[in-house]
């Protein structure tokens, strides 16, 4: 035994259906009450016998109501089938209706036509049982509501039922491929701010050479690979955040940074290299000679430096290399020398106009070693009586203190010496007489 | 401009035995012919008869005539396809005793279930003995 699929009934109710004629027959004689047909709405349509058709229904309803009455009580014929079309037959009272349907009806047509009919019935029963073959006796309303079951119903319920059915498409489509496009479009939003970024990867040359991956995925932009240390992981930060800071505010995204800083072991022969090369461009520089050995991550810097705070910034600059473990400086303090001297004529304390030049260097020294201060000293020749070159002599070194501190030199960075040397100089001449220069170690800048 | 006549049905039933010329009897009356096939479909063929009535063209009387055939096959069934007929003719065949005999069975029928309709007997194929007598 088989029953009718609900696919079926599905297909059966999405089918399209047309009402051709509606007829209203007296139960007993067979005759026409009303006759509405297709023809009447539409001049192209043949029109149907309805007095024929009618009798021949009636005859039909008799003969089949007869028959399965011996088998079963309270029968009712309601339906005839034939190629492609049904009549529907609704019995009540004196009348039956016939609806000659093209197509398969739906369940709400049926019930539509069972309320008109039942409500006909309703109220106009006693005019459908007076009714003696004219069809004037029946009112004007009973045709107006059967109408209704007419063209312009099936009509609707056609367009209604191709129209959900486009709907319905419509709906799983759009429920189909809006995801689909939502998903391809962030997807092309990923790809291209993962394209940016690596591209700036690859556009910093201290990052170009390695290998690092960047994963988009929304709101987040996750980086992943290893670099040989933390400036570098900070550096691919903040590269992404100068290329993807624009699409990350749009999105309210986050950077993910999973860049992993590792140790890698240098090449001993690079570390080598690198640490003469330094040593190099050290030695360039004024008041350093200095030599480096480098052994097994180890450094040792021996030589000589004019300045004392050049030390630990040798050291550090040593320990920044990759792959110096520990940098031990050696280095000695090897003073600078001033040069300069000013000579003085026989019993004179004064400057010369070209003495001037010699302060200038000496200021320069002062400027150029600030670690230094400068000890004043005086050489007197050994005419004369001996006090008065001495005092002579303080008066010249006192000139030229003074001089400086004229020019601008702090009075901490100068000191009178109180030593004065009789110069080996047998010469009588200016140059046995002069005011020399020597640099002292200022307390601060001992080591 | 003149209105279309109003028209009135009726239900009208051909009753008799079999092979009296039921069928013969409303072809020559519906379409003014003969023929010798007979429709047989439930039991039942049905025509249509327009005629005026009182003179005049406003009325109009459209007969469905119901030729119920005779046979004892739907003996049981005829009297539903009686019902609601305003009126019968009641058929027999002059050149078979036993249809004549059969009248009164159909009258009896037919008034059972339209005791208010009108009734006439037709005794048919009268010209068959007429020649039978030459």
């Amino acid at each position: 035994m088989r029953g009718v699929s609900e696919a079926e009934l599905i297909l059966k109710e999405s089918t399209p259906f047309e009402v051709q004629a509606v007829f209203l027959i007296h139960n007993l004689s067979g005759l026409v009450m009303i006759d509405i047909q297709q023809s009447d709405l539409d001049e192209l349509v043949d029109p149907i016998d309805s007095d024929m058709l009618a009798g021949m229904l009636t005859a039909i309803r008799s003969f089949a109501n007869e028959c399965m009455s011996r088998a079963s009580s309270n029968t009712e014929l309601d339906a005839i089938n034939y190629s492609g079309s049904k009549i529907l037959l609704e019995v009540a009272g004196y009348c039956y209706l016939a609806v000659i349907i093209r197509g398969e009806p739906d369940r709400a047509l049926v019930t539509k036509i069972r309320d008109v009919f039942a409500r006909l019935v309703q109220i106009h029963g006693d005019h459908f049982k007076q009714f003696d073959g004219d069809p004037s006796v029946i009112p004007s309303e009973v045709a107006i509501d059967l109408k209704t079951l007419m063209k312009i119903e099936q009509a609707k319920t056609g367009r209604k039922s191709s129209k959900a059915l486009i709907l319905m498409g419509l709906a799983l489509l759009a429920l189909i491929f809006i995801p689909i496009g939502i998903f391809q479009y962030q997807a092309n939003r990923d790809r291209q701010l993962e394209a940016k970024v690596l591209e700036a990867f690859a556009s910093t040359p201290e990052l170009a050479v390695y290998r690092l991956n960047v994963t988009a995925n929304g709101d987040s932009l996750k980086l992943s690979g290893k670099l040989p240390n933390q400036s570098l992981r900070d550096r691919a930060l903040q590269v992404t955040n100068q290329v993807a800071k624009t699409e990350l505010k749009e999105r309210s995204g986050k950077i993910n940074n999973q860049i992993y800083a590792v140790n890698v072991p240098p090449d001993p022969e690079l570390v080598a290299a690198e640490v003469q090369r330094l040593t190099k461009v050290m030695n360039y520089t004024a008041g350093v000679n200095i030599q480096s050995a480098f052994n097994n991550g180890r450094v040792t810097i021996t030589g000589q430096i004019e300045q004392p705070s050049m030390i630990p910034t040798i050291t550090q600059t040593y320990s920044k290399i990759s792959g110096i473990q520990t940098v031990t400086n050696a280095t000695t303090i090897r003073p600078p020398n001033l040069p300069t001297k000013i000579y003085f004529p026989f019993g004179v304390s004064d400057l010369q106009p070209t003495d001037l030049e010699k302060l200038v260097e000496v200021l320069a020294f002062l400027d150029i070693y600030p670690d230094y201060n400068i000890k004043i000293l005086t050489k007197n020749d050994h005419l004369g009586d001996r006090v008065i070159n001495q005092n002579l002599g303080q008066k010249r070194a006192q000139t030229v203190y003074n001089a400086l501190l004229k020019r601008g030199v702090k009075a901490n960075r100068l000191h009178i010496s109180g030593i004065i040397e009789i110069s080996a100089e047998s010469d009588s001449n200016q140059m046995s007489r002069w005011v020399e220069f020597q640099p002292t170690l200022n307390l601060k800048s001992q080591p | 401009m003149q209105s279309a006549p109003k028209v009135i049905s009726q239900k009208v039933c051909l009753v008799g035995d079999f092979g009296v010329g039921k069928t013969s009897l409303i072809r020559q009356f519906v379409d003014h012919q003969f023929s010798d096939q007979y429709l047989s479909t439930v039991g039942v063929k049905i025509s249509r008869k327009l005629v005026s009535i009182r003179d005049t063209t406003q009325e109009q009387l459209q007969l469905i005539i119901w030729d119920i055939e005779g046979s004892t096959r739907f003996k049981a069934i005829a009297p539903t396809y009686l019902q609601g007929a305003k009126g019968a003719v009641i058929v027999a065949d002059v050149t078979r005793e036993s249809s004549i005999q059969n009248l009164d069975d159909h009258v009896q029928l037919f008034r059972s279930v339209c005791p208010k309709s009108s009734l006439i007997m037709a005794l048919n194929k009268i010209d068959l003995m007429e020649n039978n007598e030459r």
